[in-house]
């Protein structure tokens, strides 16, 4: 008969409480300490799920968290859970420890656990930062383009684009017009690859100081030309300066 | 083993591997932050022109979170009297422990010890304040940061 581990969570923890409760056909309690040193295990002779020692447990106001007839890693072992949406509560299993990792699908990043919190690992999620920007990007309808980063002239009418040094992804457009101005006819400001328009793209108002997409992504290969292109389908009356963008690339 | 002088390949010892991505650079500069002790915003990338004062500052929002460390300052054409220009970076408008003092007669000058966690969407500049008139303002100034 193989072994079977239970992990609960308690509010707070009492081993002596605790191994009073335990049916007594749980062999025995060990203490897993978590971040607020309140999970712990309960391992079992029995590997068939105990319903008693369940129901004994759950009624003390522990949560239950998983059962599993894998043994957990000894102290000091990190491990990897797979993927989440975002960082648990508290790690999905006791034991944790520095180390222990999964996969966000929310912000498509590592996270590692470092004893205290969960963080990202230096060096292996962190993603640059693109800058466009011009001193000022006329009132009338012509599209015009953004200078890389920033130069603080008219933005011109002839794109001036970089190739992506890497393959990557796109996203988080953030559109700052340090100096708003005009009737408030929108202003659309559209991440390019290679001349085409994607969806990564902000449209605002010329009143507006901030607009952002933090919704769309964008997917680029190594080489692939980058701009943003500035359009108006109506003037907008006094032309909006000062204006930056940044974008990240994943 | 043929052809592998890295360390890394097949064959050879166990060595460090490369680094993996590492954390964004932000550059800012402009050609001149003016002898005058009147505040001063660097523009984001460079521009070749005098840094503007507040009414010409160009903000931009940070595209994600993350922490901003190791700021580099570069004169790289010294001048003035040696009196101290100042680089911080700013958050949301406020000046933050990020920054650099240095002689108008410094090539260089970095803060690699103060760090300042930020977040997305958050509004940075750099900030640059004199205390005396440095008489001539170094040129060619480009200032770096790491967002990690």
């Amino acid at each position: 008969m193989a072994t079977r581990y239970y992990y609960f969570q308690a509010e707070a923890f009492d081993l002596a409480f605790v191994q009073s409760r335990v049916p007594a056909a749980a062999a025995t309690v060990q203490v897993a300490p978590s971040p607020g040193g309140t999970s712990f295990l309960i391992v079992s002779a029995d590997d068939t799920f105990q319903a008693d020692l369940f129901a004994a447990m759950t009624d003390e106001g522990f949560t239950f968290i998983f059962s599993s007839l894998v043994a957990p890693p000894a102290f000091g072992q990190s491990r990897f859970y797979g993927a989440l949406a975002a960082d648990p509560a508290s790690p999905p299993f006791p034991l944790p420890a520095a180390g222990d990792q999964y996969w966000n699908t929310t912000t498509l990043v590592m996270r590692v656990y470092n004893g205290v919190a969960w963080v990202n690992p230096p060096g292996t999620s962190d993603t640059a930062v693109l800058g466009f920007g011009a001193g000022n990007v006329n009132a009338s309808t012509t599209t015009r383009f953004l200078y890389p980063w920033y130069d603080d002239s008219l933005a011109q009418t002839t794109v001036i684009q970089y190739r992506a040094p890497r393959a990557g992804t796109l996203r988080n457009l953030r559109v700052r017009q340090n100096v708003p101005a005009g009737n408030a006819n929108l202003i659309v400001y559209a991440v390019r690859v290679n001349g085409v328009v994607t969806f990564l793209l902000v449209s605002m108002a010329s009143t507006a100081t901030d607009g952002s997409d933090l919704v769309n992504t964008v997917a680029v290969a190594a080489g692939d030309l980058i701009d943003i292109r500035v359009t108006k389908v109506l003037a907008t009356g006094a032309a909006v300066t000062d204006v930056a963008a940044s974008v990240e690339f994943a | 083993m043929s052809g592998c002088s890295s360390g890394y390949g097949l064959g050879t010892s166990m060595a460090p591997p490369p680094p993996m991505v590492a954390g964004a650079i932000l550059v800012w500069g402009n050609n001149s932050v003016s002898p005058t002790t009147s505040t001063r915003y660097l523009t984001s990338g460079y521009d070749d022109v005098l840094a503007p004062v507040i009414a010409g500052i160009v903000q931009f929002r940070l595209a994600r979170a993350g922490t901003i460390r190791n700021l580099r300052v570069r004169h790289n054409v010294t001048a003035g009297n040696g009196n101290l220009i100042s680089y911080t970076v700013r958050i949301n408008n406020v000046v933050t422990l990020l920054s650099v003092s240095m002689a108008s007669t410094a090539a260089d000058g970095s803060d690699l010890v103060n760090s300042v966690v930020v977040a997305a969407g958050d509004l940075i500049d750099i900030e640059v304040t004199k205390g005396l008139d440095i008489v001539t303002s170094p040129t060619f100034i480009a200032a770096d940061l790491e967002l990690a």
